[in-house]
């Protein structure tokens, strides 16, 4: 269809440049020569999508198998999706424009909740059964993975396969067995072909396990209905960074993307051990990369982009244990192309601040921040082991340095939360601004914008059992922030309280949240995560038609002893040590990092058989603050 | 410091991107290239360019051009071969040559396009060359209302010439545009003719090509300095 697409739907698209398909570095490869052949599907815009280091890591790795073929698919935009259904026209990937039904495998990236209603519209718009179950073997295998897939549960009866963890191994030993059932001239059952993908490590396969519920509606248990189902999938990781493939040359969008950078990542894992956050659980252990082979890289990326500006990622880049000799020489190379280096967040002290004043190309307008909490008492409680000291000292450090704003990040909600806290965030807010003018004694002012987003509890964190705040109180609480932080002379901004709702039901949710997406998209919700295209609305009748509570989900504390929908789902984290960490965030005890203090037991390197992975022992520059 | 000028072609898949999809496209072809590129000053400086005209999302051009700054100067081959193979399908470079000092830029230099515009099938030829011999013949004032104010125009103030020709597959309509005036635009001057012709159709961008930017004084002289007749490719 690749002639008709050309000629026929790009002139109607307003940015037809997201489906040509022929960016630089793209690989376009033999179709009749490939012998397992996978799209990439990224369930939301081009630009979303193009700005993402999964897709470019898994796109490069399986193209440099001589027999595998990967292609990359986007959520179609609104005017794409109209075009399709008017003439009745089926997804097609970008590389070949070739409808999806064509792959052997649809594999879809879980890097967000409201993403979820765009895969069931992609499914459907490739042609394919939205239910696994009436899926045939003809049908192409629908394979997800990703952070999310932490807990997939809503998404089970959709997704044949998920991957748990890392893709880089797990991916290519999928695509293995693919190849060997296609080489296999004996007819293959759908159901034959799952059981042996169900023999790979980190492989979960929703249909080999029923859940039961309880009277009250909580999980009660899970039945394997395959012979050899394991009691739990456990989560894959990459054990060393520098010896897995790394793409040096991605692809670089046409259409602006989100963010249009190389990306040089540092290191996977962070052990600071926030409570609130499930990234920090669920890449665990740390594990950096060398510097001779960052650097190496560096200038590859450099070289195949002709990017203007490389980004330093990882959870928390100024924690790399070596980044002087990181640093120098990078700054060397960057300097001689006119490429500029950026750090996607700063650690909040004025160490980091020096760093990121001395990096080229930094455009001195806006730093940002996040001391999430407004207290003393609430950060001890989430473990942000950040102070006010820390927060003024960066502040004073970055308005001397000529930045011109500060954007502050706040979570409202958080467990044990009351009025001082959020008074804290005023009072927070008052002091930024008073060292601010200070510190910048007069030659510029300084514009401070606090953005603060809502709680949402997620799985395999030590606040999986906290609940959401109900709504009522949560916009409550944003108001009364709001006029705080106005007051103080500052912006406010919030992120809508129904999407954050909606996140919290869907990342503790269970199998019966399926029938609310499949009813949510038929009633037209696609792009929940853009406030423009969500409607709430919508997302209620769904959950009325289907009777499901969602506060049920979203508002409700769990009790330790609860069976968790998750529960098949291993990250390696002890329950244990989850349930320390919860009852020592309650008596607002923090817990050091095991980078630099003993190990806290969290359980990954015994249960995963790794070690954290650092490039200089005994770092210097992680205490967070330098004499 | 010397300036060179790229004549390229963007056309089939290429014909698709924005002007600004474009302008990054050629900033990282160039940047990947290792030519030494003339950068601005400040924090985050840019490669000294400067474009022609811009083109529309879907209209292909066949000789469009781009002038860039270098510390030094190097063989044209040389110059060349490194910047040829950086190009995603559909932008592909003519040639290039050193300017002269003091020439003027693109901007100053280029006052008309030719636009051929392929007229859908089944197009009615007799009323579309007496639309022609009219846009020819006489001078009386052809209406355009622009759709954002209303404010009318003559779209005739923006024509410099036109023909009709057969092609292989279909009609051609050719269309020499003065530049500059900006009061109509391509979509509206070709919204006009076909109102016109009283034929249906309406302005679809794939149909067009840029074919020439020209200097029109007298005679024609396009920005790579050659000599040209009226419609002469």
């Amino acid at each position: 269809m690749e002639q008709f697409v050309l000629d026929d739907i790009l002139s109607h698209l307003e940015k037809p440049a997201r489906y040509l398909g022929s960016e630089w570095n793209t690989v376009h490869k033999d179709w009749d020569g490939a012998s397992v052949r996978m799209a990439f599907a990224f369930p939301d815009l081009y630009e979303v999508g193009m700005s993402h280091l999964g897709l470019q890591i898994l796109y490069g790795l399986v193209n440099t198998y001589p027999d595998y073929l990967m292609e990359r698919v986007f959520a179609p935009a609104p005017d794409l999706e109209a075009e399709l259904r008017r003439r009745g026209l089926p997804l097609f990937s970008l590389e070949s424009h070739r409808p999806l039904r064509d792959f052997d495998i649809l594999g879809f990236t879980l890097q967000y909740e409201l993403t979820f209603t765009n895969i069931l519209n992609m499914i459907d718009l490739a042609g394919i059964s939205l239910l696994a179950s009436e899926r045939s073997a003809f049908d192409p295998l629908v394979i997800a993975g990703g952070p999310v897939a932490a807990n997939p549960e809503p998404l089970a009866p959709f997704i044949d396969a998920f991957v748990i963890g890392e893709g880089e191994e797990a991916l290519p030993e999928i695509l293995a067995a693919i190849r060997q059932i296609k080489l296999d001239n004996t007819r293959w059952e759908r159901g034959d072909i799952l059981k042996k993908l169900a023999g790979i490590p980190g492989v979960y396969i929703p249909s080999c396990y029923s859940v039961e519920y309880n009277r009250e509606g909580r999980v009660q248990g899970f039945t394997g209905l395959c012979p050899d189902t394991p009691s739990q999938v456990r989560r894959r990781l990459v054990p060393d960074l520098d010896t897995v493939y790394y793409p040096t040359a991605p692809v670089v969008p046409l259409v602006e993307a989100v963010h249009e950078r190389g990306m040089l990542e540092l290191f996977r894992g962070c052990t600071r051990g926030c409570r609130f956050c499930q990234a920090g659980m669920i890449y665990r252990p740390v594990r950096e990369r060398h510097t001779g082979n960052l650097h190496r890289q560096a200038g590859e990326i450099i070289d195949n982009t002709g990017y203007e500006e490389l980004s330093l990622v990882s959870l928390s880049s100024l924690d790399y244990s070596d980044l002087d000799g990181l640093l120098q020489p990078l700054r060397d190379r960057c300097a001689r192309s006119r490429t500029g280096i950026s750090l996607p967040s700063l650690r909040v002290d004025s160490f980091s601040v020096d760093v990121a004043r001395q990096l080229p190309g930094g455009r001195r307008t806006s730093l940002t921040l996040a001391p999430e909490a407004g207290t003393q008492r609430l950060r001890d409680v989430i473990n942000k082991g950040v102070t006010e000291a820390d927060l003024l000292d960066a502040v004073a450090a970055a308005t001397a340095a000529g930045w011109s704003a500060i954007k502050l990040y706040f979570m409202v909600g958080l467990p044990t939360e009351e009025q001082a806290d959020l008074e804290g965030i005023g009072d927070l807010v008052r002091k930024v601004r008073q060292t601010g003018r200070s510190a910048a004694r007069g030659k510029h002012k300084l514009r401070i914008s606090v953005s603060a987003s809502s709680f949402v509890p997620k799985a395999h964190t030590p606040f999986q059992w906290e609940g959401q705040l109900p709504r009522p109180l949560l916009a409550e609480r944003h108001a009364f922030l709001r006029d705080l932080v106005r007051n103080s002379g500052a912006d406010y901004h919030w992120h809508d309280i129904g999407t954050s709702f909606l996140e919290a039901v869907l990342a503790r949710g269970d199998r019966r949240l399926a029938g609310v997406l499949v009813e949510a998209w038929r009633r037209g919700c696609r792009f929940d995560g853009w406030t423009e295209h969500f409607h709430f609305d919508r997302w209620q009748e769904s959950f009325r038609a289907v009777d499901l509570d969602p506060e049920f989900y979203a508002a409700r504390k769990l009790a330790y002893e609860e069976v968790l929908p998750w529960n098949l789902i291993d990250a390696g984290i002890d329950r244990e040590f989850l349930i320390r960490e919860h009852r020592r965030a309650l008596a607002g005890v923090a817990t050091p990092d095991c980078r630099r203090a003993s190990c806290e037991g969290c359980g990954v390197c015994p249960a995963l058989e790794v070690e954290p992975q650092l490039v200089k022992k005994a770092p210097s520059n992680l205490s967070g603050k330098l004499t | 410091m010397p300036e060179y000028r790229i004549e390229y072609s963007k056309k089939n898949s290429a014909r698709w991107l924005s002007h600004l999809e474009l302008i990054r496209t050629f900033i990282r072809a160039l940047r990947r290239s290792g030519l030494p590129l003339v950068f601005s000053q400040g924090f985050n400086p840019h490669p000294k360019l400067s474009y022609g005209p811009s083109l529309g999302v879907g209209v292909a051009g066949m000789r469009e051009y781009l002038d860039m700054d270098l510390v030094t100067g190097l063989p044209l081959a040389e110059c060349l071969s490194a910047i040829a193979q950086q190009f995603p399908p559909g932008i592909e470079i003519r040639c290039l040559l050193e300017l002269p000092p003091s020439a003027p830029g693109l901007g100053k230099m280029v006052n008309c396009a030719w636009y051929r515009l392929a007229l859908p099938a089944g197009q009615n030829v007799d009323a579309w060359q007496q639309t022609v011999d009219r846009l020819v013949g006489d001078d009386l004032p052809i209406y355009y209302q622009r759709p954002k104010d209303g404010k009318l125009f003559d779209a005739r103030s923006a024509l410099a010439a036109c023909r009709l020709a057969a092609a292989e597959d279909g009609l051609i309509l050719d269309l020499l545009v003065e530049l500059g005036g900006g009061a109509v635009s391509l979509r509206g001057l070709v919204e006009t003719l076909f109102s016109l012709a009283a034929t249906a159709g309406c302005f679809e961008p794939a149909r067009v090509t840029r074919m020439a930017l020209l200097r029109h004084n007298g005679g024609f002289v396009n920005p790579i300095g050659e000599r040209k007749q009226l419609w002469e490719a």
